[in-house]
């Protein structure tokens, strides 16, 4: 399979602090790749690298064959890359089908036809029942939805998940799991930060690891768990003097 | 069938409308009185005015404090262009829009980067040196401003009209232009860009859109609509000057007439500058011994407004009572037809 996204070498440099240094990997087409590191580590850094929120100090992002390292972020969502937020943005005074229009209007200029598409993927994501809701009366599950919603609506290629589990309880994890499996089915690559193991390991093909900026290990979700400078990572130095 | 199906979606807007203009053409009916009259014009002034600064500060969310530029450039394109060179402003009014664009476009290239009161400040500062330099350049008349009554041409020609009446259809003309833009623009892809850049812009470019582009043609369709409101202004007192055109006051006044009326809906920005204008001139009127009391009262009255009625007070006719309201009205009817 072809490479969707491939980062090479990304650091990015906030004052002294190095945040992301030098982590390089790559994410087929048609994969659930997790992102996995103690808090910290620079996870939602690189996806914002990526997202194109912000610069890189240096390395190089390539998307679907172009190299996307200088350009804005509605620019990268135009080629195709589609994001969520760890703390979710809705656009707050907007409806729930308006939020999901916003995004729908990227592929579709005219608005009928951007509404009768975002009336889709509403359903799709569960979330038809509150179309005419004001999204600031929404809940937390639902904010996560409205925009993994959003982003869909621009027919992405990839998709950039923020840890959409965080703050989920047992019963919308499994639908969220769900949400997850479906949106793979329709052809959509996923890159999502995570730290719920269950989820991470029940859906994704490859984790990479990141700890400190660096990237520590990447490989199947059975073997990073097991690695031992994985659990020395989380768990710290003494505990694992025996294995 | 497209119209039909176009017609049939916005029908409540189209009711409204109707109902509003009706009560707009017979306004003038009320009284024969000249200072009513042109109470009136100005109201529909300010009225076009808040219009046009709606479309950036209401839908884009960019609080532009230095909308009087536009007011003023588009007043002096007017009044120069009939004063030098005879020319009717219903062609000036064409250069003006096309000359607050291109400054808009200049002016918000950089300064659209700004957010919040950054953005807010900036603006002030730009029409501050407008000002000045406005009060300064001799040629087009310096601190004493100009004087452009027109006794050449045909009233209609040039827009000065002995008959006040004549003159408020034909801003209520214009200002039906602007209502149905407003309209159209709200309903568009450019609408729906708009109001997300307000709620969020990191959210919005990460939905792909170009904040940047979408603010920049906010931004320069309201210099345009503004523009249009100052032609109108400089033609109905047929005199002007920086310092009653570009005083930092009028860029206030605008903005105040939409947070009062309803801040990024159509109504709202018509129904504040009524009420703006109605209240300034009258308080002007009757309390003229005493110098500022008309702000006062106004200022007053804003304070209120903004906090019990944080959207404007267009927001005091929500669907359900505007329901109530034409159901009591359609009730009495089929009473009296019973009866």
């Amino acid at each position: 399979m072809a490479e969707l996204l491939e980062i090479r070498q990304a650091t990015k440099v906030f004052g002294g602090l190095k945040a992301n240094e030098d982590i390089s990997f790559e994410v087929e087409e048609g994969t659930i790749v997790g992102v996995v590191g103690p808090n910290g580590a620079g996870k939602t850094t690189l996806f914002n690298s990526i997202s194109r929120a912000h610069n890189l100090t240096s390395g190089q992002i390539i998307f679907d064959g172009k190299d996307i390292t200088k350009l804005h972020a509605y620019q990268a969502c135009c080629l195709g890359m589609g994001r969520t937020y760890q703390i979710p943005q809705a656009l707050e005074d907007m409806t729930v089908l308006d939020n999901i229009v916003v995004g729908a209007l990227l592929r579709r200029s005219k608005v009928h036809e951007a509404r009768a598409f975002a009336e889709e993927i509403s359903a799709f994501c569960g979330l038809s029942e509150m179309n005419e809701k004001i999204s600031v009366s929404l809940n937390v599950m639902q904010k996560k939805r409205l925009e993994i919603a959003r982003a869909l609506a621009g027919e992405p290629k990839l998709l950039l998940l923020d840890e959409t589990m965080a703050g989920l309880n047992g019963v919308e994890r499994v639908q969220a799991i769900e949400l997850i499996r479906n949106i793979k089915a329709k052809g959509i690559t996923i890159l999502m930060i995570e730290h719920v193991m269950e989820v991470i390991m029940s859906v994704s093909e490859k984790v990479v690891v990141i700890v400190s900026g660096k990237k520590l290990i990447e490989d199947a979700p059975r073997k990073v768990t097991s690695d031992p400078a994985v659990i020395n990572a989380y768990l710290g130095g003494g505990h694992n003097a025996g294995c | 069938m497209k119209l039909k199906s176009l017609l049939k979606s916005e029908k409540g807007f189209i009711r409204q409308s109707s109902v509003i203009l009706t009560i707009l053409i017979l306004a003038p009916v009320i009284s024969q009185d000249e200072f009513f009259a042109v109470t009136l014009c100005l109201s529909l002034v300010w009225g076009i005015m808040g219009l046009g600064w709606n479309v950036v500060g209401g839908y884009a969310g960019q609080t532009s404090n230095g909308h009087a530029m536009y007011f003023g450039i588009g007043a002096y394109v007017g009044a120069l262009g009939l004063k030098w060179y005879g020319l009717s402003p219903w062609l000036t009014m064409w250069i003006a829009v096309i000359l607050c664009m291109v400054v808009a476009l200049v002016v918000g290239y950089p300064l659209l980067r700004l957010r919040g009161h950054y953005f807010a400040i900036a603006t002030m500062a730009i029409v501050e040196c407008v000002r000045i330099i406005f009060t300064n350049w001799k040629l087009i008349g310096g601190a004493t401003g100009v004087m452009f009554y027109d006794k050449t041409h045909s009233e209609l020609y040039s827009m000065q009209f002995a008959n006040r009446i004549s003159f408020y259809y034909i801003c209520l003309g214009f200002m039906l232009i602007f209502i149905i833009l407003s309209r159209v623009l709200e309903k568009s892809k450019f609408g729906y860009y708009c109001r997300a850049i307000k709620a969020n812009q990191e959210s919005a470019e990460s939905s792909g859109i170009n904040s940047a582009f979408y603010k920049r043609w906010a931004y320069m369709i309201s210099a345009g609509i503004v523009a249009i409101g100052g032609i109108l202004y400089g033609q109905l007192f047929q005199y002007i000057d920086p310092g009653s055109m570009l005083p930092l006051s009028n860029s206030m006044l605008i903005v105040l007439v939409v947070v009062m009326g309803g801040i990024g809906t159509i109504w709202g920005p018509v129904l504040g500058a009524f009420i703006m204008t109605f209240i300034n001139q009258y308080a002007r009127a009757l309390f003229n011994q005493v110098a500022g009391l008309n702000l006062f009262i106004y200022g007053v009255l804003v304070v209120f407004i903004v906090l019990f009625l944080p959207k404007g007070i267009v927001s005091l006719f929500t669907e359900e009572r505007l329901e109530a309201l034409r159901k009591k009205l359609f009730h009495k009817k089929t009473k009296t037809e019973e009866a």
